[in-house]
């Protein structure tokens, strides 16, 4: 299932995923970002504005879909089903599945996106999910992709209130809260949130870089929540890798991402017993792997035999 | 008691100690947060001591000497664990 993707980058080769760590001065980190992939520099300065509309359509949808699911979450599955535990987290499971699926889709059309998953996706189960972080559009983007799984994913304090449709989810529907001021008291807030997994059925994800990349290089992982939860719920690692959004880091930015070549991996499962010897070395492995698969996506998308193929695909539909 | 917990520090600690100083905090000896959380889980196993999650930045501040008093009062105790 693996490919190419067409390209129409042009890049310098000395930007390769990993080489760039650490925060840049805000010049340097506004002139190279968006070098990164090459796409927005390769995109004629005439669209910018046609890109600018596109993302703020997309915006506006989101938000409507945002308040629709509020809505619909507290009106007809909070309400109506708080005194039947079971069902009320089945209900909730389905509408974040389906809020992911249809707010990656608004993305996805209304940018232009051209989504490649690579890998076989589990159909059903339980798995720790962990992922690098580019923008604010993985977590649909993970929802939509892993469908057959209910994710569950740790949000940030403030999320607890006011904001439509997420946080009603996040604090009904088995996510965890972290408010990153005492590490003590964020393990023990993830230590709850595994030992609650099972009774949503949940699949946590976790984002070991601990935030969102600044320029779509992998930053290196901080893994004590990822082994407080591997060892409280006891699930086999899914990794999974995610590149081309690292443009849209914010909704500010989303503009940047119209055209963009996304490619989301999903590599094979490690059993938790292979993790269980020395979980250390299991996720040192695991950053490798990312990082290479980073690597890989990257120059596949920037070689010139993608470039041939893209010339001969258009070629044939010309003709 | 101490060789165990020799042995747990020499473990996860990420720098190849021949020995372990007895004033030097253990952070200082190559103790990130997942090593002072896997140093946590040896305690619980090697002891049955329970010291609270929330409390596990008050670990790294110890030095080696410290921690196996804390251990032995623990133990003395009864072992629930509480104050690192």
């Amino acid at each position: 299932m693996r490919g190419t993707f067409p390209s129409r980058s042009r890049v310098d080769p000395s930007r390769r995923s990993g080489e760039v760590r650490g925060r840049l001065p805000s010049a340097a980190r506004a002139s190279t970002s968006r070098s990164t992939d090459g796409r927005s520099s390769a995109r004629p300065a005439w669209r910018r504005p046609f890109d600018l509309l596109r993302s703020t359509t997309v915006l506006a949808l989101t938000l409507i879909l945002a308040v629709a699911f509020d809505l619909w979450v507290r009106v007809r599955i909070l309400f109506p089903l708080r005194r039947r535990e079971e069902r009320r987290i089945a209900a909730l499971n389905r509408a974040v599945r389906a809020w992911g699926i249809s707010t990656f889709a608004v993305s996805r059309i209304g940018l232009g996106l051209r989504v490649r998953v690579q890998g076989t996706t589990p159909s059903s189960g339980r798995f720790l999910v962990l992922a690098n972080h580019q923008s604010s559009v993985d977590i649909p983007a993970l929802i939509a992709t892993l469908r057959g799984l209910d994710l569950k994913f740790v949000a940030w304090e403030e999320l607890r209130r006011g904001k439509p449709g997420v946080s009603v989810t996040l604090r009904h529907g088995g996510f965890a809260f972290v408010a990153k001021r005492r590490l003590g008291d964020d393990l023990a807030a993830l230590r709850g949130f595994a030992v609650n997994l099972e009774r949503h059925n949940g699949s946590p994800v976790l984002f070991p870089e601990g935030r969102r990349s600044d320029d779509g290089a992998l930053r290196p992982f901080a893994l004590a929540g990822a082994e407080i939860v591997r060892r409280t719920a006891r699930l086999p690692i899914l990794p999974v890798t995610l590149d081309g959004l690292h443009e849209a880091r914010t909704i500010r930015t989303l503009h940047r991402a119209v055209g963009s070549r996304v490619t989301i991996r999903v590599s094979e499962p490690i059993p938790f017993d292979r993790t269980r010897r020395d979980p250390r070395d299991a996720f040192d492995r695991i950053e490798h792997e990312i990082r290479g698969n980073l690597e890989e996506i990257r120059a596949r998308t920037r070689s010139p035999a993608a470039r041939r193929t893209v010339t001969r695909r258009r070629g044939r539909a010309r003709r | 008691m101490r060789t165990v917990l020799r042995e747990i520090v020499l473990k996860n600690s990420r720098l190849r100690l021949e020995t372990i100083p007895e004033r030097t905090p253990v952070r200082e000896l190559g103790f990130d947060s997942f090593a002072l959380l896997s140093t946590l889980a040896d305690l619980e196993e090697r002891f049955g001591l329970e010291f609270p999650l929330e409390r596990i930045e008050e670990l790294g501040d110890l030095a080696f000497g410290e921690l196996v008093s804390l251990v032995r009062a623990e133990l003395h105790r009864g072992g629930r664990g509480g104050s690192p």
